[in-house]
């Protein structure tokens, strides 16, 4: 994928992320909103993604963990809770699909794990989050999309 | 109804147990098979029993991680489900061993028995993520059973809430990477964690409708989780279409058309139709595992339907019995919950265990890794995660019980398990006799002349795992575990000789194991002689 691309999908993955928890829903329609924007990733994925790239395969996985870990940052209850939940899913998703290109002989990228590993720990200690950090927290999981 | 689905498992459990039973005497023969699939109705059985196995624990987990309020009104029923479904699905694995009583191989000691458990085998993975598992569901609704008479133990369930939730969710992302390290392309997906923890929720949950109809209970956000949980699914089953080209109308329509119906509230309202929607999800999920697992038409056999009977009344009986059981010693033990309680562990017990949990597991890692560093660091990683949390878990339940039981009887009952275990520990350790004596007088050479069939039963459960039911090798199976294999001619057999082909089989050589005490000379030599008859059939 080019970085023109990636940067496209940062774009893409970030627009739901700031109205998913604004409005109140019974829980089917989350999982509906959820759904739907996780087949936009896969659809955006499938046309401009090269699908031979065995890294496509979780891409739009990690879009969606990203939107969501994005989207905590417009909570105003338990944010950090969240937050690291939603890392975590995001570290899942890169650990355990790299994992499984892993043993099909492909290489790894740990230092995004690292990176999200360590963004898991560090949420903890902006349990206040002033719009300062949370720009810094923002930045941080951009940089880390767009670097890595 | 609870009595009556009880009896329903017993009466199911009599053709379960013949189908257990064939299925162990005559081995993968028995079940239908092809060299391209390899795994057969079991793994899809495994698969499916062990998503449910996931769902009840990690649903109760999750939402008392959340304080979701309806949790406790579905919690013990959850986690009973999850005992009883852990218990069926742990058979299917079981049975791939072929030789049953030797499952203790699984146990990955240390390597004193030069028999080292293979890391790079899933089957290690299974079981010690299983085991554990299993164990920490157990902490978790003895704990649940006593914080109704103390509510300090509402702290301990709660740290063991959180142990289960990465653990329940590193199990069932163990078995998507069973898949991962296999030849099979359609078995490949970095997608596949995700795509296997929510098809484990969204079975667990369609289950869960179903235990609650029975008891004539209904929870709506169940229902409504249920039908995000479909278009989730939904979701995943176009990406995989986008990415195999592969598309089960089936599977669409029992696990996501059918649950959207529950949008009409007149029909939800009805308790059949609920009852209609969970089974409709539990075929749907079932019938996912088996065209993931045997994407191809092939005849099933006798063993292939006895699955069902074994797994749906193993799975009635023993959670409709352990129902009946814990009802009988509180009948309101299911409709009630603990008091509230804010205790707390203090930072000091809650961090000295956990490090204490993270050197456990690195020490085990330290001491096995030097032993056969041929292993990859990866293939170590599915095992030590259930490994820190089985410290963790233990060391949490017995603090927690040993502060609302009388001392003496706390004392009493984990010293007469620390003797029974350590028993247990001591004899797997030490290994049994490989001489499995009565099964080996089974076949005879001579019944080989009459009557083709025994040898050719023999050769299904000794040998066909690695060289092929017709001798054209396992491919699969050989490249995960072993070199390729010679191919079987006539001209490779007859520059041996059968002498020293049956000394091969008794005694090994290279990769092959040896047979002796498992297969005697007579029969060694009848599988010789079958695989000349294979060699001339062949060419």
């Amino acid at each position: 994928m080019t970085p023109l691309i990636n940067a496209l999908a940062c774009l893409l993955a970030l627009l739901p992320a700031s109205f998913l928890w604004t409005s109140p829903r019974s829980i089917a329609r989350y999982g509906i909103s959820q759904a739907l924007i996780l087949l936009c990733f896969m659809l955006f994925t499938f046309f401009t993604g090269d699908m031979e790239d065995p890294m496509m395969e979780f891409y739009p996985l990690k879009m969606w963990a990203f939107c969501l870990c994005v989207s905590t940052l417009t909570l105003t209850k338990k944010r950090t809770f969240f937050m690291t939940l939603a890392q975590g899913l995001w570290f899942w998703i890169v650990f355990f699909g790299s994992l499984s290109l892993a043993y099909r002989g492909e290489p790894v990228n740990n230092l995004s794990m690292i990176l999200l590993f360590f963004g898991m720990i560090g949420v903890q200690f902006f349990k206040q989050n002033p719009k300062e950090i949370s720009l810094g927290i923002l930045i941080y999981w951009v940089g880390i999309w767009m670097l890595f | 109804m609870v009595k009556k689905l009880f009896i329903v498992g017993l009466i199911l459990l009599i053709p379960g147990i013949w189908t257990l039973f064939q299925a162990l005497s005559i081995g993968p023969a028995s079940w239908a098979l092809d060299q391209s699939l390899f795994w057969g109705t079991p793994i899809v059985n495994f698969v499916f029993w062990i998503g449910l196995a996931h769902a009840g624990t990690f649903l109760s987990a999750i939402l008392l991680i959340l304080e979701v309020r309806f949790q406790k009104r579905i919690s013990l029923v959850a986690e009973l489900s999850t005992i009883a479904a852990i218990l069926v699905a742990s058979i299917f694995p079981l049975i791939h061993l072929g030789i049953v009583s030797r499952f203790y191989f699984l146990i990955p000691f240390f390597n004193e028995r030069n028999i080292f458990a293979n890391f790079s085998s899933p089957l290690i993975w299974d079981f010690v993520a299983i085991f554990v598992y299993l164990c920490i569901s157990i902490f978790y609704i003895v704990t649940h059973l006593l914080s109704l008479k103390h509510a300090s133990l509402l702290k301990t369930r709660k740290v063991l809430a959180w142990i289960l939730f990465p653990l329940v969710l590193w199990v069932h992302t163990i078995v998507s990477l069973d898949f991962a390290v296999t030849t099979n392309n359609l078995w490949q997906g970095a997608y596949f964690p995700i795509y296997f923890i929510l098809g484990a929720l969204f079975s667990g949950l369609a289950l869960v409708v179903f235990l609650l109809e029975v008891q004539k209970r209904r929870v709506r956000k169940i229902e409504e989780l249920l039908i995000a949980a479909s278009w989730l699914l939904f979701v995943f089953w176009i990406w995989e279409f986008f990415q195999k080209g592969v598309w089960h109308f089936e599977v669409v329509f029992f696990g996501f058309v059918i649950v959207q119906l529950l949008w009409i509230p007149v029909l939800r309202k009805q308790k059949a139709f609920r009852l209609f929607v969970s089974f409709s999800v539990l075929i749907s999920m079932w019938l996912e595992r088996y065209v993931l697992i045997i994407p191809l038409d092939i005849e099933w056999l006798p063993v292939d339907y006895g699955w069902f009977a074994l797994g749906i009344g193993l799975f009635l009986s023993v959670f409709f019995g352990l129902y009946l059981l814990i009802q009988k010693h509180n009948p309101l033990v299911f409709y009630v919950s603990a008091e509230e309680s804010n205790e707390k562990y203090s930072r000091k017990v809650l961090w000295g265990i956990l490090a204490g949990a993270v050197v456990f597991a690195l020490l085990y890692f330290a001491l096995n890794y030097p032993l056969d560093t041929s292993v990859p660091l990866m293939n170590w990683i599915p095992v030590l995660f259930p490994l820190f949390s089985l410290f963790a878990g233990l060391s949490f339940f017995a603090l927690g019980v040993y502060s609302v039981v009388p001392k003496k009887q706390f004392f009493l009952v984990s010293g007469l398990l620390v003797l029974i275990l350590g028993g247990a520990f001591g004899a797997f350790y030490a290994g049994g006799d490989t001489n499995l004596g009565v099964e080996s007088k089974i076949i005879s050479v001579e019944r080989v002349s009459k009557n083709n069939r025994p040898v050719k039963d023999l050769w299904a459960s000794r040998c066909a795992s690695c060289h092929g039911l017709k001798g054209e090798g396992n491919r699969k199976f050989i490249y995960e575990f072993y070199p390729e294999i010679q191919d079987l001619t006539l001209e490779r057999l007859n520059s041996q000789g059968e002498d020293s082909l049956t000394q091969v089989v008794l005694k090994g050589r290279a990769f092959m194991n040896p047979f002796e005490g498992r297969v005697s000379e007579p029969e060694a030599r009848a599988l010789i002689r079958y695989m000349y008859q294979l060699a001339e059939e062949k060419e």
